[in-house]
């Protein structure tokens, strides 16, 4: 295994550019996801890894080699494919063994190798069988299996859960994760699930536009992410994003937004103050951390909010809650989307809070994060972005 | 076509030749009700979808649309509004044609104004964020956007009865999320049935009024969401329920002074006197199915070791989620999933001590899967 190195990485289609100045570092032995929506140059930039498409500019080193103008072939990369591609006439154990024998291994060699691959996969029963008709989650099993019999510098996953039912993709999902961690495996997963993602791999890059927005450990993401794009885009139900305004009360930062007064802490509030350019702002909070109760307790004590429950959607151990956050006076929402101008709000479940129920609400300052309105920057963070 | 009138199924047989696909399918939705259709790929459930809108003739039962036995009416008689899985869009069609295809049909000759069709489309893009795209033809789209095209094609209408199979499979983690909701406030706001198919039982579960699931071409269970997430009817279809599904453990029971206690080759579990007590009831045999679920598992520090710690596990994976993680142990050979609000990182193939919360424990008979 080798650690990976993207230099300045760009990637153009024509007039299209699909990757924009990618520099990224991936750890010998560490999962980097890259994680985005459809188009945002995930996919182009596994390829230009794979060598499988010529790089527009910029460098990609294996180790102390730069490897961007090898063919895929010299590249000692493994690639584990959304549909499997199998060999559908080969049994478990040929399949397996195909790289090492195209690559005339001696028989003695190929029988060790891969019996250690089936015993690693759990796949020793299935040895003799054909693979057309194991399930897709064995069929995926030995398509990983087929990838580490050769020993690769690289293991690229693309999208390696997709096509599989949903219990065989929370299974796979957790053999791949214990897979990755026991044999320290250096690999790049591509996926647009950010679930996926942040189940699977040590680091994520998510990129937007061919553009990387972030990278850093799940828990960072989610907890601190760099702009409002990341915040949307990791965690569900996602986070509220709601307009306000930051002033400066009195020597303590004061962010504002319906009704909301949050006072931030020195810390959080001096990161606002240096950061901030204009006093317009979208607040990020996420739907687990509204401290709710049922009924008007606490109405009219500071920081309190009371609320009513316009929607409750129950998800077995917990329930998603939509409730009303107060409008400026005489005003009526005419937005299409009947979310706007509420909060979302994730409570233990089956609660037996229903809609039309009076709820008071109250927002920990310290979990919320603060957008600039503008740039979708996030203010809150420590100087290091 | 009436006002308000319900849609109900009533002893609905089909088979393919030698395999019986649906057998005895009873349900009825409400008018302004969401039913919720879950089970795993081939139960059954487009079937019933092909079934109710009479692209398939089942071989015994009937179909009603409130008073009227549409079972041997065709298809385009009935006036029901079908989202294909498959999506089937008009290739050479754009975005807002499409979706303004079935208001524009024979069958609706004279019902709709172009200003009321226009009005219509617009409405449903909105909801759907697809206004940006209303001029794009199919080739021009991803696949989560044509599926929401479909999904339009299908909410445009106003049918007898909805059919949504697999509306929102293909779409990202935010757009399910704002779509669950909006479709759902949509359609109870209207006096005709709707039927939502999923292979997600959380999805059904969070979208519907009721929920049936459909295992093998059985209901094996019908009942509100909640229902269905606590007292599942068996081991069959708690695999289905929860996000991770509930823990199954075999395992025999044995008295011990007072206590019932619940033997397994890696723990011995007392169980709490409300489950002896149905035990006694519901079966004799000593052999039963544990379920244990993954948020009712407590984790222990290994430094101090708290009261009631009755197990010894080993930490097989850990999987992060932000707010939570899902750590799976090995109890025994079996494999564990835990939901812990816990984030810090668990290390693979330490030991780690657990006790189990006793009083949401389930048991299932061993022999025939199902609830005591």
């Amino acid at each position: 295994m080798a650690s990976v190195d993207l230099k300045n990485l760009c990637k153009q289609y024509g007039v299209v550019k699909a990757v924009i100045d990618l520099t990224l570092h991936c750890e010998q032995g560490e999962m980097l996801a890259l994680l985005g929506p459809s188009g945002c140059g995930k996919s182009s930039t596994l390829k230009m890894i794979a060598g499988v498409e010529d790089i527009s500019d910029g460098e990609i080193w294996f180790d102390d080699r730069m490897v961007a103008d090898l063919a895929p072939g010299q590249r000692n990369i493994a690639m584990v494919f959304e549909d499997y591609s199998l060999y559908p006439h080969m049994t478990v154990f040929d399949n397996i063994a195909f790289p090492l024998k195209i690559r005339s291994t001696d028989r003695a060699t190929i029988k060790t190798k891969v019996a250690d691959v089936l015993r690693l996969l759990d796949l020793e029963e299935m040895a003799d069988e054909g693979v057309r008709n194991l399930s897709g989650g064995a069929q995926q099993r030995i398509a990983i299996g087929r990838a580490l019999v050769r020993d690769p510098y690289l293991i690229l996953f693309d999208e390696p859960l997709s096509h599989l039912d949903a219990d065989q993709k929370v299974q796979l999902r957790t053999e791949i994760k214990r897979l990755q961690q026991v044999q320290g495996l250096t690999s790049i997963l591509v996926t647009h699930d950010q679930t996926e993602a942040t189940a699977m791999a040590d680091r994520i890059a998510v990129m937007d536009y061919g553009v990387l927005q972030q990278v850093d450990a799940p828990q960072t993401l989610y907890d601190h992410p760099a702009n409002r794009f990341v915040a949307s885009f990791i965690g569900e139900p996602p986070m509220n994003l709601i307009e306000g305004r930051a002033r400066d009360d009195g020597g303590h930062m004061v962010v504002e937004s319906v009704g909301l007064r949050l006072e931030l802490d020195d810390q959080l509030g001096g990161r606002l103050r240096y950061n901030m350019a204009k006093p317009d702002i979208v607040l990020g909070i996420r739907p687990e951390h509204v401290e709710l109760s049922p009924g008007r307790d606490g109405e009219g004590d500071p920081g309190v909010l009371l609320s009513e429950v316009f929607f409750r959607e129950p998800r077995g151990d917990a329930d998603v809650l939509l409730l009303d956050l107060p409008r400026p006076n005489g005003t009526v929402s005419h937005a299409m989307d009947d979310t706007v101008g509420r909060i979302r709000v994730e409570i233990s479940g089956p609660a037996a809070i229903r809609a039309g129920d009076s709820v008071t609400l109250r927002v920990p300052e310290q979990h919320v994060n603060v957008f600039d309105a503008y740039s979708g920057v996030n203010l809150l963070l420590p100087d290091r972005y | 076509m009436n006002d308000g009138q319900d849609l109900r199924l009533d002893g609905i047989v089909k088979s393919y030749g030698e395999t019986t696909v649906l057998e005895d399918i009873s349900l009825t939705v409400g008018p302004g009700q969401v039913l919720g259709l879950t089970g795993p790929s081939g139960a059954g459930k487009t079937t019933i979808c092909r079934l109710i809108s009479g692209i398939e003739k089942p071989d015994a039962g009937s179909i009603r649309f409130g008073d009227c036995d549409v079972t041997d009416l065709p298809t385009q008689e009935r006036g029901v509004a079908y989202m294909f899985e498959s999506y089937a869009l008009y290739p050479q069609l754009t975005v807002a044609d499409n979706i303004a295809f079935p208001l524009r049909s024979p069958v609706n000759k004279g019902r709709y104004a172009a200003d009321e069709i226009e009005r219509r489309v617009r409405e449903v893009l909105d909801l759907s964020e697809l206004t940006p795209l209303t001029e794009r033809l199919p080739s021009e789209l991803s696949g989560g956007q044509k599926q929401r095209v479909a999904l339009c094609r299908a909410l445009v209408q106003e049918p007898a009865v909805w059919l949504l199979d697999e509306p929102i499979s293909h779409l990202d983690a935010k757009m399910r999320n704002k779509l669950r909701g909006s479709i759902r406030r949509r359609q109870i706001a209207t006096d005709r049935p709707t039927i939502w198919t999923t292979p997600d039982a959380t999805e059904a579960a969070s979208v519907a009024d009721s929920v049936v699931v459909l295992i093998e071409g059985r209901i094996h269970q019908q009942g509100a969401p909640e229902d269905i997430y606590l007292r599942p009817v068996n081991t069959q279809v708690a695999r289905l329920v929860g996000d991770p599904a509930m823990n199954l453990l075999s395992g025999t029971l044995r008295r011990e002074a007072d206590v019932l206690i619940f033997e397994h080759e890696a723990m011995n579990q007392p169980l709490p006197p409300e489950l002896d007590r149905r035990i006694q009831q519901g079966t004799h045999d000593s052999a039963i199915v544990l379920g244990i679920r993954p948020a009712a598992i407590n984790l222990h520090d290994r430094d101090r070791p708290a009261n009631g710690v009755t197990i010894s596990a080993q930490v097989y994976a850990w999987e992060p989620f932000g707010k939570y993680a899902i750590v799976s142990v090995k109890i025994g050979s079996d494999l564990v999933k835990i939901k812990t609000s816990r984030t810090r990182p668990f290390e693979i193939n330490t030991t780690i001590p657990l006790s189990l919360d006793a009083d949401r424990l389930v048991a299932f008979d061993e022999g025939t899967g199902n609830a005591i």
